[in-house]
C-alpha cells in the first residue's frame, strides 16, 4: 500500500509494502483542527492507555484513553511527542487528520524502525504485525476514485474477479487458484458467502468501505469460518466523529450508483450513524453471440437494481467499551439476460432484513482479558419470477413458450424463498504476559432455509421445490502467540474444531410420483492446525511463513440437489487442504517522499476431496472427485520513481494442477488429467500502473491525480489441456484504464473520471459470458472528514 | 445411438436408408478404424484410432467438443450434434486414412437442442431441433437446410407444455417415423409413447400413434431409438423416464412392416424382465445399444441397485446385455460394470467393441461373436470416458 500525506511546507511519504498498491494523497488543513490519534503497541496491536502526548516543551497535552485514543487540537505540521511508559518516545509531526502511532517497547532496538513507529499507519501495523500473508486495501485512498470494489480487489496480487457480466451479475473471487467456497467472505468479519447469495460484494460501494483484509492460504482464527483457500474481510467504516460523506458515480450502460453516510456524536457515550446506497444498470452493452457465429446481441434484459440503508447506534463505556447496534435493510431486483435464448421476462428479486448486535470490553473481569461478542440475525427472502407464455429469439420474434410457460427451464417458477440465520461470534483474548496472548475464537451458526415455489410444484404435479433445511455449525478456534522480546520473532500456533449438522430432504428425481422424500441428517466433525512466524532480518528485510490444515464443510446447496437435476449428494465429506506459504519483504526508503517496496511470496497447497459438481449429461451432482497441488509465485513491487510519480507492479504465476495419479474410484487406471492444469482457471496475471500527482495545481487546497494501470491475464482453457485441437479457451485480455482526480477545499469535493479498457479489449472470464467493452465513468463526491 | 450404426446391420432391404450407410458402404478410411468420442468434466474430445493393433488412445490429436454431445457417422463424414450445450452442429471429414479435418458447420435456431440425425441419402438428412419442436431437412453435402417440420404447439404435444420434443427418426416406406419423446422435465416424461408419422416426399403428418405399455420413445440422441430388422419390423426402444418416474417402463415396442401402428401383439417390458446375474434382478433403461441382425440386439443397461446417482466415477451401474428381441430375453454378458460415461457398443471385425469404464480399466473390450467370449482386459485402452465408439472401417 501507498499513501502520501503532505502539505505546501511539508511534505512526508510513505510506501507499504504487502497491501495493493494504489496511490492516494490528502492534504489536510493548515489550520488549527482537531486530529484524532490511535495509539497501538506496535508488536501486539492492542491499544496503549495512558500514552502522554506532549508538545514538545514537554507540556502534556492529552492522555489515551482505553482504546488507546487521543483527540488533538493542534496546527497542522506542528509538532508532539508521544510518550508511554515501557516504550520508546516517539516525536510525530501533525500531517494526517488520523494517526495510527506504533510506539516501540523499550526493549526493541531497531534503530529505523523508531522512524517507522512515528508514523505507523493502520495498514502498515497489520502487513507487518499480522503473523499471517495478508494484503490490506486502504479504501479510503481510493475514496474519490471512480471505482468499484471488484476492481479494487482485481488488482490485488494472487487475485482475480471473474464475472459473468456487468455491474449486478455473478461474481466469484479467484484468489490463489481458488474460488467459490473455497474463499471465505466476511463482512466486519461476518461470514457471508453462506446466504443464497442474493448479496454480491459489488453491491457496496467503496465510500462505505474502510479497508479490505485479503488472508491468501490462511485464514486467521479470529475469522473462524471453514474456507481452504484464503479469506476476504470487508472493513465497513466505523469512524468515531460527527461527519457527512456522499458520493454518485454515473458510467456507461445507464449504471448509477451512490452512497451516503451521516454521523453523529451525540454525547461522549452514544453515537449514531445512518447509511444507505443505491445501484442501477441497464448493463445494456452489445456482445458477439459465442452460441451464434457472427450474431451481435445488444443485452436488453440485464437491469439491475439494489438498495440498501443501515442504522447504527452506538453507546461507549457503558460497562462494556462499546455496544453497538446495526439495523440493515438491503433489497434487489435483477432481470436475467439469456445469452444462448433472448430472455426478456424472469428475473429475482430479493430483500434481506439484518439485525446486528456487538459488544466489546477490554480489562474483562481481568487486565488481562478482552472480550467481544457479535450477534448477526440475517432474514433472507428471494424469489424466481418466471411465468411467461412466450419466449423469443434474438430477432425479436416471439413463440409460445415450448414447456408451456416460462423462459428458463422446464417448468414455471414464482418462487417464495426464506432463510433465517441466527450466527453468535465470540471471542477471548487473554494476555497473560507481555509477550505471549491467547485466543479463543467461536462461531456458532444456525439457519433455516426454506424454499418454496407453488407455482412449479403445482405444473409439475409434484413437489419440486419445497425441500426444507436446517442448518448448525461450529469453528472454535484457539490460537497462542508468542512475541520475543526484542520483537524480531513472533509465532502463533492454533488449533481449529469444526463442526457442521445439517437436516434436510433428499430432491432426488428417483423420488417422482410424490413419493415420501428421505429426510438426511449429516454431521460431521473435523480438527484443523495452523502454525505461522514472522522474523524482522533487519529493519527493512521482513521474513514471513505459515502453515495451515483447513477444511471446508459441504455447502447445504451441495447435499441436497436442487428437486430437479441436481440430485442430493449426503455422503460428501469435507474438502481439506495443507496450506505452506513463505514471504519475504523489503523495503527501502530514498528519502522522506521516495520509497521502494518489493514483497515475494511462495505458496503451496494440496487439496484433497474436492467438491465439484458433475453431470452425465441428463442430471448433475455433487462429489469428492478432485485432488489439485497448488504451485505460485507472487511477484509485488512500488517504486516511486519521483516525488510525483509513483509505480506498481504485481505479477502471479500460479499451477493449479490435478495431483490424483490415479483415476478417481479405480483401482491404479491412469488418470489421464494428472499433473495437467486445472481448467478455467487464470494461471498468470499481471497488473502495472502509473500515478503522477500534483498538489495546488489548479489552486490553493487542490489536489490532482492523473493514473494509468493495466491489467494482462493469459489465456486459459475451459477443460483440460489434453489435444493439440483445442480451441475452447478464455483469450489473453489486456486491458487499459486511464483516470483523473481533482479535489478542491482540502478534499472534501472531488471529482473522478475513469475510461476502462481504452483499446475495448474483448474481455471474458467466464466461459461463454463476455464482460463490457469500454467504460466511462464519472464520479463526485463530498465529505465533511 | 447416435451414428449410424444402423446401417452397419448388411440386411439390404427396402430400406429408404442409402447403402453408403451400411457396413458394406465404400468408404474410403485406411489406416485408422475406430471413431473414439472421449468425455470431461467441460467438453468432449474426437479422435480416431488404429483400432485393435494399438492397444492405447488418447486425445492428443483430438478434436474439443462440448461436454456431452451427440456423434453420428455417415460416409466419410462425422456430424457432431451438440445437446442443449449449444446450436453449432459440426462436421468433420475422414480422409484416406482415417483421419478427422474440420469441414463446416450448420448454425441451428438459437437454443435450439440439436439431437438427433437421420441420413437417408447423400443429399437428404433430418435433425431434431428438441426444444424448437422441430425436425429440419439438410443436405449433408451441402449442409443446405431445406424444409422443416413444425411442430410447436400442435395438438401432438402432451400434457401442460406446446412442445412434443421430437428426438430419433427412421424412414420407412417413404414415411418417417418420428419420436416424440413428451418431456416434462430434462429426465421425465409424460406416460406413454408418441410417435409421429410423416409423409416424407411432402413433410405432411399424417398421424400420431401412441401406446401405453411402455413410456418415452427415444434415449436421447440414440439412433438405435428405431432399429429396423430383416423383415422390415421396426424395433422402438422407449426409456422410460430412465428409471425415475415410478409406474413407466423402459423396453421394446413394435411396428411392424407394412403397418403405421403399434403392433398390439409386442411389447418388450424391460423394467419388469427379470434378468439372472444382475444387482437386484432389474434394470432401469439403456444407455447405448448395437443391432446385431437376427433380433439380437446388445446393450448397456443400468441397474438401479447399483446406483443412487451420486457419484458417476465411483458408481458402475452399468450391464452389458445380450437382448432377444423376438423371445423378450436378456443375458448378461461377462463385460465389467461400467459408469455413466461409457457403455457404447460398435462392431469391428465380427467382433463388438464394448466401452468401458470399469473399476480397474478405461477402454475398449472386445466380444468375439463366434465364441461369446470377451476379452478379460481392454484390447484397447483410451484416456478419457469413451462414451462414443463406432466403427469407420
Amino acid at each position: 500500500m501507498n499513501e502520501y500525506t503532505r502539505n505546501t511546507r511539508n511534505k512526508h511519504h510513505s510506501l507499504f509494502v504487502l497491501g495493493f498498491i494504489i496511490c492516494f494523497q490528502i492534504t489536510v488543513a493548515q489550520e488549527k483542527a482537531k486530529y484524532k490519534l490511535v495509539i497501538m503497541d506496535y508488536e501486539s496491536q492492542l491499544p496503549v492507555v495512558g500514552a502522554h502526548i506532549l508538545s514538545l516543551d514537554s507540556t502534556v497535552l492529552a492522555v489515551s484513553d482505553v482504546e488507546g485514543l487521543v483527540w488533538l487540537n493542534l496546527d497542522f505540521g506542528s509538532h508532539f511527542m508521544v510518550s508511554a511508559i515501557g516504550y520508546e518516545t516517539a516525536t510525530i509531526q501533525m500531517e494526517n487528520e488520523l494517526h495510527l502511532i506504533g510506539l516501540i517497547p523499550n526493549s526493541l532496538e531497531l534503530g529505523e524502525v523508531e522512524v517507522k513507529a512515528k508514523r505507523q499507519h493502520k495498514e502498515e501495523v497489520l502487513d507487518k504485525i499480522n503473523l499471517f500473508p495478508v494484503s490490506v486495501i486502504d479504501i479510503q485512498r481510493l475514496k474519490n476514485r471512480a471505482t468499484n470494489l471488484n476492481e479494487v480487489l482485481s488488482r490485488e496480487a494472487g487475485t482475480i474477479i471473474r464475472n459473468t457480466g456487468g455491474l449486478g451479475s455473478a461474481s466469484t473471487i479467484s484468489l490463489r487458484g481458488l474460488e467459490g467456497n473455497r474463499v471465505a467472505i466476511f463482512l466486519d468479519g461476518s461470514p457471508v458467502n453462506y446466504t443464497d447469495g442474493s448479496f454480491t460484494l459489488n453491491d457496496l460501494p467503496i465510500n462505505l468501505v474502510e479497508r479490505v483484509e485479503i488472508y491468501k492460504g490462511i485464514i486467521p482464527a479470529e475469522l473462524g469460518a471453514p474456507g481452504i483457500g484464503g479469506a476476504v474481510n470487508i472493513i465497513t467504516k466505523h469512524i468515531d466523529h460527527d461527519y457527512i460523506d456522499i458520493n454518485y458515480m454515473v458510467q456507461s450502460y445507464n449504471t448509477h450508483s451512490g452512497s451516503f453516510i451521516y454521523k453523529k456524536v451525540i454525547n461522549p457515550t452514544f453515537e449514531l450513524g445512518f447509511g444507505g446506497f443505491l445501484n442501477y444498470a441497464d448493463n445494456d452493452y452489445t456482445m458477439l453471440s459465442p452460441f451464434q457465429p457472427g450474431l451481435e446481441i445488444q443485452r436488453t434484459h440485464d437491469r439491475y437494481e439494489s438498495y440498501g440503508l443501515g442504522l447504527a447506534p452506538k453507546f461507549n463505556h457503558v460497562w462494556f467499551d462499546e455496544v453497538r447496534f446495526e439495523l440493515a435493510y438491503y433489497t434487489n431486483y435483477k432481470e436475467i439476460q439469456g445469452i444462448q435464448q433472448n430472455i426478456r421476462h424472469a428475473h429475482t428479486h430479493s430483500q434481506i432484513l439484518q439485525i446486528e448486535a456487538e459488544i466489546e470490553k477490554e480489562h474483562f473481569f481481568s487486565e488481562n482479558l478482552s472480550f467481544t461478542y457479535r450477534m448477526i440475525a440475517p432474514i433472507m427472502w428471494s424469489s424466481l419470477v418466471d411465468t411467461s407464455l412466450y419466449r423469443y429469439d434474438f430477432s425479436g420474434d416471439r413463440f409460445i413458450s415450448p414447456t408451456g410457460r416460462g423462459e428458463l427451464g422446464f417448468y414455471p417458477n414464482r418462487s417464495e424463498n426464506l432463510q433465517q440465520d441466527f450466527q453468535h461470534i465470540v471471542n477471548f483474548k487473554y494476555v497473560p504476559a507481555k509477550n505471549h496472548a491467547l485466543n479463543l475464537n467461536a462461531v456458532l451458526r444456525f439457519s433455516k432455509n426454506r424454499p418454496d415455489d407453488p407455482l412449479a410444484n403445482e405444473f409439475a404435479g409434484q413437489n419440486i421445490t419445497t425441500f426444507p433445511a436446517d442448518l448448525g455449525s461450529n469453528v472454535t478456534n484457539l490460537s497462542y502467540e508468542f512475541k520475543s522480546s526484542h520483537g524480531k520473532f513472533s509465532t502463533q500456533a492454533g488449533l481449529s474444531y469444526y463442526y457442521f449438522t445439517t437436516n434436510g430432504r433428499n430432491s432426488n428425481i428417483l423420488g417422482v410420483g410424490n413419493v415420501e422424500q428421505e429426510q438426511i441428517t449429516y454431521s460431521v466433525s473435523r480438527l484443523g492446525q495452523n502454525l505461522s512466524a514472522s522474523y524482522f532480518f533487519t529493519t527493512d528485510l521482513l521474513f514471513k511463513a505459515g502453515f495451515q490444515h483447513a477444511y471446508r464443510l459441504p455447502a447445504p446447496n451441495e447435499l441436497y440437489g436442487d428437486g430437479l437435476l441436481q440430485i442430493a449428494a449426503p455422503a460428501l465429506r469435507p474438502e481439506q487442504s495443507y496450506n505452506y506459504t513463505l514471504g519475504i519483504m523489503y523495503e527501502h526508503r530514498y528519502s522522506a517522499l521516495r520509497d521502494l517496496k518489493v514483497g515475494l511470496n511462495l505458496f503451496h497447497m494440496d487439496l484433497t476431496d474436492m467438491i465439484q459438481l458433475r453431470g452425465n449429461g441428463v442430471t448433475t451432482a455433487f462429489t469428492n472427485v478432485g485432488q489439485a497441488r497448488i504451485q505460485g509465485i507472487e511477484l509485488e513491487a512500488k517504486y516511486d520513481i519521483t516525488e510525483n510519480l509513483y509505480s506498481f507492479f504485481n505479477a502471479t504465476y500460479q499451477e493449479v494442477r490435478d495431483s490424483q495419479e490415479s483415476r478417481p474410484g479405480t483401482v491404479g487406471v491412469k488418470n489421464p488429467t494428472f499433473e495437467l492444469r486445472l481448467p478455467h482457471i487464470p494461471w498468470f496475471f499481471a497488473n502495472y500502473g502509473l500515478e503522477y500527482h500534483l498538489d495546488n495545481w489548479l489552486g490553493t487546497d487542490t489536489q490532482t491525480r492523473v493514473y494509468y494501470e493495466n491489467q494482462y491475464v493469459h489465456e486459459f482453457f475451459y477443460e483440460f489441456e489434453l489435444s493439440a485441437n483445442q480451441d475452447r479457451s478464455i483469450p489473453s485480455a489486456w486491458t487499459h484504464h486511464l483516470g483523473v482526480e481533482h479535489s478542491v477545499w482540502n478534499d472534501k469535493l472531488s471529482c473522478g473520471l475513469e475510461l476502462r479498457n481504452i483499446t475495448n479489449e474483448l474481455v471474458i472470464n467466464n466461459f461463454n459470458n463476455p464482460l463490457p467493452g469500454r467504460t466511462f465513468r464519472i464520479k463526485l463526491r463530498y465529505t465533511t472528514f | 445411438m447416435k451414428r449410424f450404426k444402423i446401417a452397419l446391420v448388411s440386411f439390404s432391404l427396402v430400406v429408404a436408408i442409402s447403402c453408403e450407410n451400411s457396413d458394406d458402404t465404400d468408404v474410403n478410411v485406411g489406416e485408422n478404424q475406430l471413431l473414439i468420442h472421449t468425455a470431461f468434466e467441460s467438453s468432449s474430445f474426437l479422435g480416431t484410432h488404429e483400432g485393435l493393433n494399438n492397444p492405447e488412445y488418447t486425445n492428443s490429436e483430438a478434436f474439443e467438443e462440448v461436454a456431452y454431445p451427440y456423434t453420428y457417422h455417415f460416409n466419410n463424414y462425422v456430424f457432431v450434434s451438440p445437446n442443449f450445450y449449444g446450436d453449432v452442429v459440426k462436421r468433420y471429414r475422414l480422409d484416406e486414412t482415417g483421419n478427422l479435418t474440420t469441414d463446416g458447420q450448420m448454425v441451428m435456431e438459437e437454443n435450439s437442442f440439436p439431437s438427433n440425425i437421420y441420413f437417408t441419402s447423400e443429399t437428404k438428412a433430418y435433425i431434431s431441433l428438441k426444444d424448437k419442436a422441430k425436425v429440419v431437412v439438410f443436405n449433408p453435402t451441402t449442409l443446405e437446410m431445406t424444409g422443416e417440420i413444425d411442430l410447436l404447439g400442435t395438438e401432438y404435444a402432451i400434457g401442460t407444455d406446446n412442445n412434443p420434443d421430437p428426438g430419433a427418426i427412421i424412414e420407412r416406406d417413404g414415411k418417417l417415423f418420428i419420436a416424440l419423446q413428451q418431456n416434462n422435465s430434462f429426465a421425465t416424461s409424460e406416460n406413454g409413447a408418441y410417435v409421429l408419422v410423416v409423409d416424407e416426399s411432402s413433410l405432411t403428418i399424417e398421424k400420431m400413434i401412441s401406446d401405453t405399455r411402455l413410456d418415452w420413445v427415444g434415449r436421447p440422441g440414440m439412433q438405435e431409438t428405431f432399429t429396423l430388422a430383416e423383415n422390415g419390423d421396426i424395433y422402438v426402444y422407449c426409456l422410460g423416464s430412465f428409471g425415475y418416474v415410478q409406474g413407466q417402463h423402459h423396453g421394446f415396442l413394435r411396428i411392424k412392416n407394412g403397418e403405421t401402428e403399434f403392433d398390439p401383439g409386442y411389447v418388450f417390458n424391460m423394467t419388469d424382465l427379470g434378468i439372472d446375474g444382475v444387482e437386484g434382478g432389474v434394470t432401469s433403461h439403456v444407455n447405448q445399444a448395437y443391432y446385431d441382425g437376427g433380433n439380437t440386439m446388445y446393450v448397456t443397461a443400468k441397474a438401479p441397485a447399483l446406483a443412487l446417482d451420486q457419484d458417476f466415477f465411483r458408481e458402475r451401474p452399468f450391464y452389458s446385455l445380450k437382448l432377444d428381441l423376438i423371445n423378450k430375453t436378456a443375458e448378461k454378458l461377462d463385460i465389467p460394470l461400467t459408469n455413466f460415461y461409457s457403455g457404447d457398443i460398435t462392431k469391428l471385425d465380427e467382433q463388438l467393441i464394448f466401452s468401458v469404464s470399469s473399476e480397474t480399466a478405461v477402454g475398449l473390450y472386445s466380444y468375439d461373436l463366434g465364441t461369446g467370449q470377451p476379452s478379460s482386459t481392454p484390447g484397447i485402452t483410451v484416456d478419457g470416458d469413451p462414451i462414443y465408439v463406432m466403427a469407420i472401417k
